[in-house]
């Protein structure tokens, strides 16, 4: 049991080390994909070292794996969640000591929250705009189609 | 023998627990109003995971507290935590992404310009503002008492915990 608990810590924290060294090796670079690529190597490293200690059909082999991948999955949850909610976003510029409510309205204006969220859209090249005019890619109207069903699925209004 | 076959029972029951919640909220839940709410899709969740725990924990305790039955205990749970957040955040983003839906507005009406969409959608900006102040008041992670607006004591733990993941992941933009 030890074992497998010194297992599963050491690879959450490589997991968590390995995201903090490529983000720095690469500061351009897409947060989450750079997660995806650092994390699975950790996890395949896990994976084969659990399949080499344990075998293949082992319980703890598959424990292992999926306690890892679900720390994965709540991990880049929070991060993203660091990263682009309104709500966390409040909370550290809070951080810095109180602030007035007209002025927190004024740092969030809406008009500059959806520019910069159209920007960014551009830029991960979901919409393209020409003359002044926005248009979906693809890639965005593949998104919105998967919106749209996921909206009629979990019967959102 | 035994022990093999009880954390075999074990795995079992988790994966057709979450096969059978999947299939109760396609067929009930996602018709009701009271989970068409985050707080009540989240304890849907919250409860089906408690179920499983308290089982697994049991299967552990009165079955065979052994290092198998209690890997096939943190199996079924890492299992239902996957599915459990995969499903939510799927539900979150679909109910309210901001971004996708300016997406489906241009979707729904090609070759719209980009001031209108900016007009359009500054309006439903302005309302997610104020309602999440007024959640994180909710909550108790910030208090603004004669206008100004300051974190609790447990709004502090939040942003400093935001504020390490923030530095780990080497992030820099706010949302």
């Amino acid at each position: 049991m030890l074992a497998w608990l010194l297992t599963i810590s050491s690879s959450i924290l490589a997991g968590i080390a390995s995201h903090a060294i490529v983000t720095r090796l690469f500061p351009r670079g897409n947060a989450v994909l750079l997660f995806i690529a650092s994390g699975g190597l950790v996890g395949i490293a896990l994976a084969v070292w659990t399949i080499a200690a344990y075998g293949f059909f082992d319980i703890r082999t598959f424990s292992l794996i999926l306690v890892y991948a679900a720390f994965c999955e709540l991990y880049l949850f929070l991060f993203t969640l660091a990263l682009s909610s309104v709500s966390a976003n409040i909370l550290v510029r809070l951080h810095d000591g109180s602030i007035l409510l007209q002025s927190l309205d004024a740092m969030y204006d809406s008009k500059h929250m959806v520019e910069q969220r159209v920007a960014r859209m551009r830029r991960t090249g979901l919409l393209i705009e020409e003359n002044g005019y926005a248009t979906t890619t693809e890639k965005g109207r593949l998104i919105t189609l998967v919106y749209r069903s996921l909206r009629r699925f979990f019967r959102h209004t | 023998m035994e022990i093999i076959n009880g954390h075999l029972v074990l795995v079992w029951f988790g994966c057709l627990q979450i096969v059978l919640h999947l299939f109760c909220y396609i067929l009930f839940f996602r018709n009701l109003p009271s989970f068409k709410t985050e707080r009540g899709i989240f304890l849907l969740h919250v409860a089906s995971f408690m179920l499983l725990a308290t089982l697994s924990a049991a299967a552990w305790m009165l079955i065979s507290p052994s290092e198998v039955m209690f890997m096939a205990g943190l199996f079924v749970l890492s299992l239902h935590s996957i599915y459990s957040m995969s499903f939510l955040e799927l539900w979150s983003l679909s109910q309210i992404s901001y971004s996708i839906a300016i997406l489906d507005a241009v979707l729904e009406n090609p070759r719209a310009s980009i001031p209108g969409l900016v007009d359009k959608f500054s309006a439903t900006g302005s309302e997610k503002k104020s309602s999440r102040i007024n959640g994180l008041q909710k909550l108790r992670l910030i208090d603004a008492p004669d206008g100004i607006a300051s974190l609790t004591s447990k709004g502090k733990v939040v942003a400093q915990a935001l504020l390490c993941l923030r530095w780990i992941a080497n992030l820099r933009n706010s949302g």
